[in-house]
């Protein structure tokens, strides 16, 4: 009987899941897709930037320089997405509230479930939307993006597997001023795997 | 069969190239370029232009490079019109490569055509020794086929041609840094780079290298100056363990005098007597500033042989029977190639088109060898400006040709002359029914 109760409750509340996932895209266009990409890699940049303070202050040198090209990342991929906005003759829109800032590793947490969340549910989708629409150029916008976004998880995840190790300052992270790609520094890098710019495109982060 | 072997090599490689590409624009992190945005597309098809630019480059330097292996299937002058005519597609693909790409780069990063441009030059690396290396490209190319057309100096193509050669070397940098994403793919790089080891290798062996093991062999040098007719003159090169120098009846050898006056060019000129161990013979016509020369030269001047070469020999021969035809100073490489075929025993008619009785060259010798090999050697000159001679006057024409010549199907027809002169006559070959296969030219103006 338990067991039946417990099933019907999960049942229901999966049901709910997928209703509201499903409300949450639905008549939504790809304007308003870039519109929510653009408000929240707006988000992200301010994010990243407190983030990186909080870091300095708790004397992760690494993992504030992680959030700093983090954050020239997003500002690079909001340009984008307000570029994508204006070819559909609109103003991109945004509300950049004031992040909650908690412990470095909380941050890394919260930053790692945003790149997640970005890169597995929010921009698939998007991309999907913009290639159904046939937009190109937002599609692309959206996917240069989540090039970048699943750099940014990789590297909060290997920040949080080693936090103490990230305390010291020397890693030093590289940032694509065409469409935003991050990678560790790498003396051997010619040009960006993305968008083919060369090494001089790219801006150093420490 | 090597023809075939030939062809297969190259299309291979177009069909890496292009296979690459496909696979690498199709499978890129941002998605398949080829169906994306305006951008992706640009940057897709540009980077094709130029790598399809690089292979046809490479191409041309194998057709031209006097490589021997090449130069065997398909004779140089064959080659040399390949080269002319797959350079109008270089010179599209040239264009195409920065005009695509420069438009793809500049919608990534918002920035005008020029605006895009400029940062090419100030801020990528090897993309302004790049910009300045295509542009000699495209500008030499664009003269060179002026120089084609209106037939320029041989001394200003030649000096055209070598800026070409500075131009691509400065390409070269931009290739391998930022030219292609596909460089960056380890097996693709070692495959370019092989490409380029094998074509300058070939070029360096067979260009340069074989030349100078001639010259350091033989040590040609030039033994004596004969005048021929008005405007022709004989030049005999004699050299050590000659019997060891294999050279056909037929062929050409690019020559340079190492003398005053003619040690910066190097002109291609057909042997005019059959080869023995003790000579090799030139027979020269004045038609430039160079051949005016020809007969300065002092027996003693070292001589740099660069050959022999051509595809114009008994090798192709495919019947017992042949019609030599010669116009004018083509005679030179028909001249030896009667003196061979005859020797072997073939029944030989020549058919020897001139304007006037005085411009026939090596007259005496022809009577001479038509006099000895009696029925074997029919031998017929044909004056197209001069009254007063005895034989046949005009053109050698389609009717002319017919009635010279009634087993006309039984033969196998070697013609070397002035390109008027061949397109002529080709066409009146084709009208008497002669399949191409049995029709060996040689067009001795590269």
């Amino acid at each position: 009987m338990k067991i039946q109760v417990i099933g019907t409750i999960a049942l229901v509340c999966m049901s709910l899941v997928g209703v509201s996932v499903a409300a949450e895209t639905a008549g939504k266009t790809t304007l308003d897709n870039l519109q929510a990409a653009f408000n929240g890699e707006s988000n992200a940049k301010a994010k990243y930037d407190a983030f990186a303070v909080k870091a300095d202050e708790e004397g992760y040198k690494s993992v504030a320089a992680l959030f700093r090209a983090a954050s020239a990342s997003e500002a690079i991929h909001a340009k984008k997405h307000a570029a994508a906005i204006k070819k559909l003759n609109a103003e991109p829109l945004a509300t950049v509230g004031k992040p909650e800032v908690k412990s470095t590793k909380e941050n890394l947490e919260a930053a790692l479930a945003g790149e997640t969340y970005e890169k597995e549910t929010m921009y698939p989708g998007f991309i999907a939307q913009a290639e159904a629409e046939n937009n190109k150029g937002a599609a692309m916008s959206f996917k240069g993006a989540v090039a970048a976004e699943a750099e940014h998880a990789k590297m909060y995840k290997q920040a949080l597997s080693e936090l103490d190790a990230w305390k010291s300052a020397g890693k030093e992270f590289m940032v694509c001023q065409i469409c935003g790609y991050t990678l560790f520094s790498d003396p051997t890098m010619l040009k960006c795997p993305v968008c083919a710019a060369p090494r001089e495109k790219f801006t150093l982060i420490k | 069969m090597k023809k075939a072997a030939c062809w297969i090599l190259a299309a291979v490689q177009l069909l890496v190239v292009t296979g690459c590409w496909l696979w690498f624009h199709t499978h890129h992190a941002m998605g398949n370029l080829l169906t994306g945005d305006a951008a992706g597309k640009l940057l897709a098809w540009g980077r094709l232009a130029g790598l399809l630019a690089v292979l046809a480059i490479l191409f041309q330097l194998m057709l031209v490079g006097r490589v021997r292996w090449v130069e065997r299937c398909y004779g140089m002058d064959r080659l040399t019109r390949l080269h002319h005519v797959s350079g109008f597609a270089l010179i599209l693909l040239l264009i195409l490569h920065p005009v695509l790409v420069t438009f793809g780069h500049a919608i990534q990063a918002d920035l005008s055509y020029w605006e895009q441009m400029a940062d090419f030059c100030k801020t990528w690396r090897g993309l302004l020794t790049a910009v300045i290396g295509l542009s000699l490209m495209i500008g030499a190319s664009v003269f060179s086929v002026l120089v084609l057309l209106k037939r320029v100096r041989y001394e200003l193509w030649y000096a055209t041609h070598l800026v070409l050669y500075v131009a691509f070397g400065l390409t070269f940098l931009h290739q391998v840094v930022s030219g292609s994403d596909l460089t960056d793919h380890p097996a693709f790089k070692f495959y370019w780079i092989a490409l380029y080891a094998f074509v300058f290798v070939n070029l360096a062996v067979y260009r340069f290298a074989w030349p100078l093991l001639a010259f350091a062999r033989h040590r040609f040098v030039v033994t004596q100056v004969v005048p021929e007719t008005g405007d022709v003159t004989s030049v005999y090169i004699g050299g050590k363990h000659l019997e060891k120098f294999h050279v056909e009846s037929g062929q050409f050898m690019i020559v340079r005098f190492l003398a005053d006056g003619f040690r910066w060019e190097a002109h291609p000129f057909s042997l005019s007597c059959l080869p023995d161990e003790k000579h090799l013979r030139l027979s020269i016509k004045r038609l430039g500033d160079f051949t005016r020369r020809i007969p300065e030269l002092k027996p003693g001047t070292p001589v740099l042989i660069d050959g022999p070469h051509g595809v114009f020999t008994s090798r192709t021969c495919s019947s017992d029977k042949v019609l030599l035809i010669a116009g004018g100073i083509g005679v030179t490489p028909i001249r030896s190639l009667a003196e061979e075929l005859v020797g072997v025993g073939h029944d030989v008619i020549m058919i020897y088109g001139n304007r006037n009785s005085e411009t026939i060259v090596f007259k005496n010798e022809l009577d001479e060898l038509a006099a000895r090999t009696g029925s074997k050697f029919r031998l017929v000159y044909v004056m197209s400006d001069d009254p007063a001679w005895p034989g046949e006057k005009g053109r050698v024409d389609r009717e002319r040709i017919a009635r010279l010549v009634p087993d006309l199907a039984d033969r196998d027809i070697y013609l070397c002359g002035p390109p008027v002169m061949m397109k002529g006559v080709r066409t009146a070959l084709a009208g008497l029914g002669v399949p191409a296969r049995r029709i060996h030219a040689e067009r001795f103006a590269l």
